[in-house]
């Protein structure tokens, strides 16, 4: 098999790789700090893809400018969700939780649907579609703008997550209310200000990936849940459950393994390369890369 | 002893009474009457459609398909054959192989229906036939596709929708056609499909059918379904480099995957053709804008069709769905036509002289020349008229350009890459 071949599969499973660490982001955040699983998750990613639409189609925004603005928005109402369904329920068994989550799932879902309708939909951006193209091994390799930002955006998160984990107030505070909750609180750290900030931050998140990977791809109320949730899900997992280095490496490992598969196997076995990774990698670091670490 | 002891049932009792009652009314609402009275007033037909789940999308455009087709025919005096009877639909569910074998049971045991349309997918299809042929109650398939509904001989099922071999059959015909027109030379043909029922069908369908077209199958691309790239597969064709490529798909993949033709700039040599439901959904050619231009889709009908009727009948039924009458609405809207002429020729509600009548089909005019030029089941009940014709999309339109007979625009071939 040729060089080139190899070389354009992949960098375009790295940029792969890259697009799904965005999306887990948010996730890995929830996870780790409070322990519950977001099945909401997918469908804050769907809001701001479709939020991206708006912003686009309507006022003729670039998804790329007004991606801050709907992480700003989706935190807020992240916040608002956990504070009126979660917080009432943190008293009782995570299982609650969660359920709650997939209910506000549902009703994101039902809203979705109910304000943009059930039909595909594309952020026409002109300029998306455009490649960086670079000569290598005797051949032309293509990268589309659209996913570089997305890998780009997704290595500055981990850096900055990383960073502000291990030195400011609320990193700190997070990571202590991880490890113990109830011993954060007799520290005297807000456990119910950290989990309503996180709850926001991890919504923000999935909005921004959303908004950020709408002009590569389409969307439609179930797009998050179909396409990315159970991808994310191995990311975190895989990466160690709180762990932005290890959602970041995560996502590298899933999506080049998926590249690699699909090269040796067919694109149709794809998934089965990638969670046969999962699975080994698993086996032998039960709590994730990290190793149950979140910095 | 022990049975004396029993005390009575009256639940049982009254149920018996009341059954006994209602047997005795409906007796007396429905059997006497039509005694006493020269004309039947409605017989009734059963649609089996999927309403609800993942095609309820179709089955509710059929649906609304069925319903014009019924008002226009009541409208216009009704079955002349059966002393001007209207008809009445009976719609029930076919969501699933189980569903769609209950509610045939139910639509001829309870309702008494004369006829079954459906059952929209090929496996209910293929075992709510099978029930129908037993009970002698005459079944119409105008939208499940699987070559066997009328391999298996069944005498009272008659299919007027292609096989699924025809869409390799005639989607290489055309090809070369269009090829031999152009004077272009046409070889290399790949394969991209979802690893789904119908994807796998149609994989299947042209790996068998193409060497006898003289086509060369040069790679069968499969893609998992909700894929989240299509890179690796347009890396590969373009080291295939084929000459034409026959895909299928949903429209969310497609859009992804034409999205992605464009970002790795890759185009087959003469024209990409889709078959299938996903690549004929105006939805799809609207999202995809440009990048669809050019493309060709393979279906039994477009309302861009050089038919008589065709353009009246697609906007009656825009008038009430709001959309183009494609997914089966048309040739199921078709199919009630053709019904309601073999019970007008029956003259009669018994489930042998229908088959005959559906059998002895001839028709070269009326509403189903808006698809058809001519309708008539060969002895497997299988309509040999039932052919796919091929459309080209421009900016969200699909216009048949093939076969010559029935295009409205002239094919461009080879297709120049979308820009």
């Amino acid at each position: 098999m040729e060089l080139d071949l190899i070389a354009q599969i992949l960098l375009l499973g790295l940029l792969q790789g890259g697009v799904y660490a965005l999306v887990a982001c948010g996730l890995t955040l929830i996870y780790g700090v409070m322990k519950i699983v977001n099945f909401a998750h997918a469908e804050f990613l769907t809001l701001g893809m479709y939020l991206a639409l708006v912003a686009f189609e309507q006022f003729g925004l670039n998804p790329y400018v007004v991606a801050p603005v709907i992480f700003g928005l989706v935190c807020v109402l992240g916040a608002a969700f956990q504070h009126i369904t979660i917080r009432p329920a943190l008293k009782h068994p995570q299982i609650n939780q969660m359920l709650i989550t997939i209910g506000i799932s549902t009703l994101l879902v039902g809203l979705i649907q109910l304000v943009w309708g059930p039909n595909n939909q594309v952020v026409r951006l002109p300029w998306a579609r455009n490649t960086l193209d670079i000569e290598m091994f005797g051949g032309e390799i293509s990268l589309s703008y659209a996913r570089l930002i997305a890998f780009g955006v997704a290595i500055a998160i981990a850096a900055v997550a990383w960073w502000a984990l291990r030195h400011t107030r609320m990193g700190m505070g997070m990571r202590a209310a991880s490890q113990n909750p109830f011993a954060a609180q007799l520290m005297g750290i807000d456990v119910s200000r950290i989990n309503l900030v996180t709850f926001g931050v991890g919504a923000g998140l999935a909005a921004l990936a959303g908004a950020l990977i709408s002009p590569a791809f389409f969307m439609n109320p179930t797009f998050g849940k179909e396409y990315f949730l159970l991808t994310a899900f191995v990311i975190v997992v895989l990466g160690t459950m709180g762990n932005f280095a290890g959602a970041l490496i995560g996502g590298l490992v899933i999506g080049i393994a998926e590249a690699i598969g699909g090269l040796l196997l067919g694109p149709a076995m794809r998934p089965m390369v990638s969670l046969s990774v999962f699975v080994i990698v698993l086996l032998f670091l039960p709590r994730g890369i990290f190793k149950g670490r979140l910095t | 002893m022990a049975k004396h002891d029993k005390p009575v049932d009256f639940d049982s009792l009254r149920r018996r009474v009341l059954g006994g009652l209602v047997g005795a009314g409906a007796l007396a609402a429905f059997g006497f009457p039509s005694i006493g009275r020269a004309q039947a007033q409605s017989v009734k037909i059963g649609f089996l459609l999927p309403l609800t789940g993942q095609f309820a999308e179709s089955g509710n455009s059929i649906k609304v398909a069925v319903e014009m087709a019924v008002e226009e025919i009541n409208a216009a005096g009704g079955l002349s054959g059966l002393g001007g009877a209207r008809i009445v639909p009976v719609f029930a569910n076919s969501t699933n192989v189980d569903e769609a074998n209950t509610e045939t049971n139910r639509l001829i045991a309870s309702e008494g229906v004369i006829a079954i349309v459906g059952a929209y997918s090929s496996g209910a299809t293929i075992s709510s036939t099978v029930i129908a042929e037993r009970a002698g109650v005459p079944y119409l398939v105008p939208n499940a596709l699987a070559d066997e509904i009328t391999e298996r001989g069944l005498t009272y099922v008659f299919k007027t929708v292609p096989n699924f071999s025809q869409y390799a059959v005639n989607g290489a015909q055309m090809a070369k056609d269009l090829s031999a027109k152009a004077g272009v030379p046409l070889k290399s043909v790949a394969l991209v499909r979802e690893n789904n029922f119908f994807g796998n069908v149609v994989g299947r369908e042209f790996a068998a059918h193409l060497p006898s077209a003289g086509l060369d199958l040069v790679r069968d691309n499969v893609f998992p379904s909700n894929p989240t790239s299509f890179e690796d597969i347009i890396v590969r064709l373009k080291r295939d480099n084929p000459d034409v490529v026959f895909a299928a798909g949903e429209p969310s993949s497609i859009t992804l995957l034409f999205q992605q033709l464009r970002e790795l700039r890759y185009w087959p040599k003469l024209g990409w053709i889709g078959v299938g439901g996903g690549y004929t959904n105006p939805v799809t050619h609207d999202n995809l804008g440009k990048l669809a231009n050019g493309l060709i889709v393979v279906n039994d009908w477009f309302p861009q069709i050089n038919r008589p009727g065709a353009a009246e009948v697609n906007e009656r039924y825009r008038a009430r769905a709001n959309k183009d009458m494609l997914g089966n609405a048309n040739t199921t809207y078709a199919g009630v036509y053709i019904l309601a002429d073999a019970l007008n020729r029956a003259g009669s509600t018994n489930g042998t002289a229908i088959r005959d009548a559906l059998r002895q089909t001839d028709l070269a005019d009326g509403m189903p020349s808006f698809m058809y030029e001519r309708v008539w089941f060969d002895e497997k009940g299988m309509m040999p008229g039932s052919i796919l014709v091929g459309a080209q999309v421009n900016n969200g339109r699909a216009r048949v350009v093939w076969p010559d007979n029935y295009k409205v625009d002239e094919p461009v071939w080879p297709v120049p890459a979308p820009r």
